[in-house]
């Protein structure tokens, strides 16, 4: 009879032991997946803050709808500048041209310019349309700008003064409200 | 007297008989401009002409008539709100719509656009998919290198059958690369092409292996091996460089139900394509090559199917890309 006790209170203290050790791995493996999604933001805001101070190149773009507007990527004044490349992230160019037509609906005194890494002026003319992008759209293959984004990652959004990024934002895919959470600080 | 009529008779016959030689215009049909479509990258269409076109772009799926007015844009957020909706094929099947998605699942929708539901839990989207009679599905699964087959479903994409055979030397290209095709003839017999060659595999609707058809065309570049074979990610642009000089069996079409079409993609500096066409026993149909500089999106009932895209209008917007029509004579 004390010998069942016995056996059935070790038992007892086992199961107990077991669910402590569940319950722990559990909560540690919730905490594992929301440190990798953080993880990962860092990592791309690492990426990002090599861009500041960096200057931008100058380099003749085409307007996609009218040649005669064709421009210099000259920014003195702070501008919004979007890079896109044929390459990239299809979905987070997308998304991003249709936060910066949020943005531009919401504050209009922002300029900003979208920039088409390609000597292609029916891609670049879809995602205006697409997007329904309500400001300006160019497209230009130019080496300068490959150079320029270190990463290679499309797209690459940057605020730019003066020339010199101020700040810039790579995007994540699949993670909307680390690109929402830069627009917010502009 | 009789042996010299009878040769004119197989003379006459093989210089008039079925011998496809050229491609030609037929018709366009322009897609209503209601909707903002960026290309037409895949199309199909069904028995009465309507339209499913799938664009990456925009990642819509939309249901045009036959004249191109729109029937409706399919939306699965109403059978299953919260899935990251990224389509990639729209294909008609018995009855129903079957959309594939990219976060690999699929769901089902009523021929005119509305929601009928998702597919079943065990569903892993295939590269390819077509409908069979019976509400049936057949899948062509390339995915998992070590298991590449074909599989005949239930319309909720429950397996019911796997078969087929793949080439083990070139599991890799077929796995990787876009390419290759699955038709279904109206007695149920099965045809498989792979990217990696211009050979059809006959089936009957059991699954079970009849016969191989057709051969490699004298312009054919073939693969000596599989150019994906064992490679990391760092050197898979270096692959994709491999392919280019040569050719690749794009798509299998059923021109009409005893013609088959096999599309070839060759690239010598410019990409072009040629149809090869075989009837259902396997017997070569164009003596002469019919080459193309379009891409074919789909052939149904004797009609080859492109989609071009206009001009830019004046005040800078592209209309929607045309979709024209071709035939063989």
């Amino acid at each position: 009879m004390k010998l069942k006790r016995y056996l059935i209170s070790i038992l007892l203290v086992i199961l107990l032991l077991l669910t402590f050790f569940n319950i722990n791995r559990i909560v540690s493996d919730r905490s594992k997946v929301s440190h990798s999604i953080q993880e990962i933001r860092d990592v791309y805001n690492k990426y990002s803050l090599t861009f500041n101070k960096k200057k931008f190149p100058i380099i003749t773009v085409k307007n996609v709808v009218d040649t005669s507007l064709n421009f210099k990527t000259i920014f003195k004044d702070s501008t919004i500048v979007i890079i896109l490349a044929k390459t990239g992230c299809s979905p987070c160019q997308l998304r991003e041209l249709k936060n910066l037509s949020a943005l531009k609906k919401q504050k209009n005194t922002f300029k900003i310019v979208a920039i088409l890494n390609e000597d292609d002026q029916f891609t670049a003319l879809k995602l205006k349309k697409i997007a329904k992008i309500n400001f300006p759209f160019y497209y230009s293959h130019d080496n300068n700008i490959t150079v320029f984004n270190t990463f290679k990652k499309y797209p690459l959004v940057c605020l730019i003064s003066k020339q010199r990024v101020e700040q810039a934002l790579l995007p994540i895919p699949m993670d909307k409200e680390y690109s929402l959470k830069f627009y917010n600080k502009l | 007297m009789n042996k010299i009529l009878l040769l004119f008779i197989i003379i006459v016959s093989s210089v008039f008989g079925q011998n496809y030689s050229k491609i030609y215009s037929t018709g366009e049909i322009h897609l209503d401009q209601k909707i903002l479509l960026a290309n037409i990258n895949k199309l199909d269409i069904d028995a009465e002409g309507n339209l499913l076109v799938t664009d990456f772009l925009s990642k819509s799926i939309i249901l045009f008539d036959k004249k191109g007015e729109l029937i409706k844009v399919l939306d699965p957020t109403q059978c299953h709100p919260g899935f990251t909706w990224r389509p990639y094929l729209a294909k008609f099947a018995d009855g129903y719509i079957i959309v594939l998605n990219s976060i690999p699942w699929g769901f089902k929708f009523n021929t005119d656009g509305t929601c009928l539901g998702d597919m079943d839990v065990s569903f892993i989207a295939p590269f390819k998919i077509l409908g069979l009679s019976g509400r049936k599905l057949l899948g062509y699964h390339t995915n998992n290198t070590e298991e590449q087959h074909l599989s005949i479903m239930d319309q909720n994409g429950k397996q019911i059958k796997s078969f087929g055979i793949f080439p083990k030397k070139f599991k890799n290209l077929i796995s990787r690369f876009e390419g290759g095709g699955i038709v279904v003839d109206s007695k149920g017999n099965i045809y498989q092409l792979n990217v990696s060659s211009p050979k059809i595999t006959k089936y009957d609707k059991e699954g079970k292996y009849i016969k191989d058809i057709g051969d490699y065309p004298s312009y054919y570049r073939r693969f000596g091996k599989d150019p994906f074979y064992s490679i990391g990610p760092a050197q898979l642009f270096k692959a994709i460089k491999k392919i280019k000089g040569k050719s690749l069996a794009t798509d299998l079409f059923l021109y009409n139900d005893k013609t088959l079409a096999i599309l070839i993609q060759n690239e010598k500096g410019v990409r072009t394509y040629n149809l090869e066409l075989y009837s259902t026993d396997g017997k070569h149909l164009n003596s002469k090559e019919i080459s193309t500089d379009f891409n074919i999106l789909a052939i149904k009932n004797e009609a080859i199917y492109s989609s071009f895209q206009p001009e830019m209008s004046s005040d800078g917007n592209i209309p929607n890309p045309v979709i024209k029509i071709f035939s063989l004579k």
